[in-house]
């Protein structure tokens, strides 16, 4: 697996948000993607997932030289994202298991159960709809829905969002272990603690161009 | 389990039962399009009193309330995925092809449910005959099929827009109104007490309408439900 960003150019209502970037991804590394409020971070991730079209330019990701499609890429992509929410009517259980269907994977209850406990959410909470969850366990049901299905590229926009030490302790897990199996990892943050210690690579996105979206 | 089904079949079953869990602990649609449905009803028996009404009156009352209710109700099922953000949950984990056939087969179910409880009421309060039975279920069943094609692809497109609920029926009343003639023609020769053939060209036309929009919509989700 491989991502390569060409000459990608993004502009909002009139706005450039970000101009020419070109970068490349490989397998078995972490990236962050830095920069302030409005800078275009989640526009990027966005981009890389097929969610949003760029205004020129390119996002590729490369299965054994292959060019994935937008409907093949959601199956070796989990994303953790602001502007992804879960079920709230819906218990974590089931948001897992809605979630596994989709991907056409037959997940045994064990596995779910042994995700969630992963995510420190007990077996009792996991049955409990998702709007009575308090906004950190939302985030550790999220970060489980993100790797339910091993996907080989990680995308955290803002990964420890309201999560406490025990949380953020997970994040860091789970992204060392998706590093070792050789997957990539794209973080987009812009606390520094985050930069240093996810950052194999940085990439900084400026904040001349800024524009809500 | 998976691998004895067509593979679209887990996918697609599996929105239509989150929508139907979703449905019954919320019950946002089947409030609006019943609450509605049923205040309409009552409103025309009220206003229509002691008077009967010819054929064509109660075929287009039918029709005319199950238009409205669909508007109402059935636009929810892709204005709340993108109001809640969880669009972009389903846009990454399902092809477009398998969320809108998902969410057609759902609104479909609503729209059957509906006219289950909307016909009888209907029946009790306005009192229409009704010649012939099979005819007017059939014509019951086609009509809602064409109305849940339409309304689910055009409640996609509308879904990111601003002014959502004026949007739908504006859209909608142009694509539905051959189905919604035809449809109250049918009906009028069901209460007739018509025969199937009577009504052979106008059940051909809705079985070809109802093909084409359904195939064309499935073909051209992809756009409308990317960015």
């Amino acid at each position: 697996m491989e991502i390569e960003i060409c000459k990608l150019t993004k502009v909002y209502r009139g706005k450039t948000v970000f101009k020419d970037l070109c970068f490349k991804m490989a397998p078995g590394k972490s990236y962050v993607i830095e920069g302030p409020n409005g800078s275009g971070k989640s526009t990027l991730i966005r981009i890389i997932c097929g969610l949003t079209r760029a205004t020129r330019g390119q996002a590729l990701v490369r299965l054994e030289g292959n060019i994935l499609r937008n409907e093949m890429l959601g199956k070796h992509l989990g994303l953790v994202s602001p502007d992804f929410n879960l079920y709230e009517h819906l218990s974590a259980q089931e948001n897992l298991v809605f979630f596994a269907a989709l991907r056409r994977l037959q997940v045994a209850d064990g596995y779910l159960q042994a995700l969630l406990s992963r995510v420190q959410l007990s077996s009792n909470s996991s049955k409990m709809p998702v709007n009575l969850f308090s906004s950190g366990m939302k985030q550790r049901l999220k970060l489980a829905c993100a790797v339910l299905h091993d996907p080989q590229v990680l995308l955290l926009d803002e990964p420890a969002t309201n999560l406490d030490v025990e949380g953020k302790s997970l994040v860091e897990e789970i992204v060392t272990e998706q590093r070792k199996k050789n997957g990539i990892v794209i973080v987009a943050t812009n606390e520094p603690e985050e930069v240093a210690k996810y950052g194999q690579e940085v990439l900084s996105l400026g904040a001349s161009c800024m524009g809500h979206h | 389990m998976g691998k004895r089904f067509s593979p679209w079949a887990l996918p697609v079953w599996a929105i239509i039962r989150k929508d139907l869990l979703e449905e019954f602990r919320t019950r946002y649609a089947v409030n609006s399009l019943v609450m509605f449905a049923v205040t309409t009803l009552v409103m025309v028996s009220f206003a229509v009193g002691p008077f009967s009404l010819d054929q064509s009156l109660h075929a287009a009352f039918i029709w005319i309330i199950l238009f409205f209710s669909a508007m109402t109700g059935l636009a929810r099922s892709f204005v709340k995925e993108e109001e809640n953000k969880t669009a972009a949950g389903l846009k990454l984990s399902a092809s477009p092809e398998i969320v809108y056939l998902g969410k057609l087969l759902f609104n479909l179910l609503v729209m059957l449910g509906l006219t289950l409880i909307l016909i009888p009421i209907y029946l009790l309060l306005m009192v229409p005959p009704i010649g012939s039975w099979w005819l007017m279920l059939f014509i019951l069943f086609l009509g809602n099929i064409c109305l849940a094609g339409a309304v689910t692809i055009l409640a996609a497109i509308v879904a990111r827009a601003g002014s959502k609920n004026a949007l739908l029926p504006t859209l909608s009343f142009p694509i539905l109104l051959p189905v919604l003639i035809t449809a109250i023609s049918v009906t009028e020769t069901a209460l007739g007490g018509g025969t199937f053939s009577q009504g052979k060209w106008e059940l051909q036309f809705l079985v070809s309408y109802g093909v084409i929009l359904i195939a064309a919509s499935i073909l051209l989700f992809n756009y409308v439900w990317y960015d």
